[in-house]
């Protein structure tokens, strides 16, 4: 009877932390909700890096967010591309889909991007060697995983990198509940909440309609 | 009896609690019990929270089922390491799943098949914060103490 009781205990403990699992994205509000932590840096200076290779849609979003970023002039963030520290701009979960999105087009003749790439794999994917994946089926499963979770997914990352030793400086999730706006719409929402945000460690929630004129 | 009895009220007490952190506090409208049981309309909407109060729920959770499961094994200083072990691990577990490379590892490397490959995706969505583990850990040792604590009184 009591073996009963304990595993029944075990079974409420364990569908209790899954209740309280992410249920997936959900846009019914208009919100964004941020988590925003890390090591604020003073008189930060980074990078926008911008691969040549992305697909021009991507090229535009990501100029468009980097163009807004540096206008804000925000925490006294200034943009130099010889500095420290890089900014990475994820579309999608987590950094695992940024890893296989940008590893797979290293090239040699871009030897900063491949650093960079290499960076990403090496700190955030150890078990993904990309020239070992690009020459079987799993990458093929693995693009499609990437790509069908990207159109589910609601995230934005905002991750600043320090370019020597990759390592997260501050990193700003944004998750956007809202299906009336477009990505470009959004993007200078981000921008604010974003820099609201730089520098402060807890979740913010803003409203969209506060940053919408 | 008397010690069960304290153990269900504090149990209860570090659930509920742990339960008020998600439904008032947190901007929680994808979290599967809050969404299954309609209860986003109860959210105080705060435009701060700590990070660390997440935490804090986390651990309530480990202490209040060392205390639940407490009630059905004889009480034993091995039998109370054993069950503040089983649920450190159990949730450890589940907040390990979330850190990227375990996802990596589980998702990509040990699990070809595409359902479990979502399943495990899905348990996994959340986000890793090694404040939680330290707060499993804590909660953990409090509750080893506080059934060392009735044990002696027994």
């Amino acid at each position: 009877m009591k073996k009963i009781g304990l595993g029944i205990v075990f079974l409420i403990g364990v569908l209790f932390i899954l209740g309280s699992g992410r249920a997936g994205p959900q846009v019914p509000d208009g919100e964004i909700v941020v988590t925003s932590f890390g090591v604020p840096a003073k008189d930060l200076k980074f990078n926008v890096f911008i691969p040549n290779d992305l697909p021009s849609l991507e090229v535009l979003r990501y100029k468009n967010i980097a163009e807004e970023i540096k206008s804000t002039k925000i925490h006294k963030l200034s943009f130099d591309r010889d500095n420290d520290v890089w900014l990475a701009l994820m579309y999608g979960q987590d950094e695992r889909m940024f890893t296989q999105k940008y590893s797979s087009t290293i090239t040699p003749d871009t030897p900063r991007y491949a650093s960079f790439a290499q960076g990403f794999s090496d700190g955030f994917s150890k078990t993904y060697n990309p020239a070992v994946a690009q020459s079987n089926a799993l990458a093929a499963q693995r693009r499609r995983a990437i790509a069908e979770a990207a159109k589910k997914t609601n995230f934005l990352h905002i991750i600043l990198y320090d370019a020597k030793t990759y390592t997260p400086i501050h990193k700003t999730e944004i998750e956007y509940r809202t299906s009336m706006l477009s990505f470009d719409e959004l993007t200078p929402i981000f921008i604010k909440v974003f820099a609201n945000s730089y520098g402060k460690n807890g979740v913010y929630k803003y409203n969209i309609s506060d940053y919408v004129k | 009896m008397r010690n069960n009895l304290i153990k269900i009220a504090l149990g209860s007490l570090a659930l509920i609690l742990g339960a008020l952190v998600y439904i008032l506090i947190r901007p929680s409208s994808n979290i599967y019990f809050i969404t299954a049981l309609n209860l986003n309309e109860f959210n105080l909407n705060l435009s701060y929270v700590p990070a660390w109060l997440y935490s804090v729920s986390t651990g309530l959770h480990t202490f209040s089922m060392v205390l639940f499961s407490s009630i059905f094994v004889n009480a034993t200083r091995f039998n109370d390491l054993l069950l503040v072990l089983s649920w450190i691990l159990i949730n450890v577990f589940f907040e390990a799943i979330q850190h990227p490379d375990i996802k990596d590892l589980l998702y990509y490397e040990l699990i070809h098949t595409d359902s479990l490959g979502y399943f495990i995706d899905n348990l996994s969505k959340g986000t890793y914060d090694s404040l939680d583990i330290l707060s499993i850990i804590i909660s953990g040792i409090i509750s080893y103490f506080v059934l060392l604590i009735l044990r002696k009184k027994d």
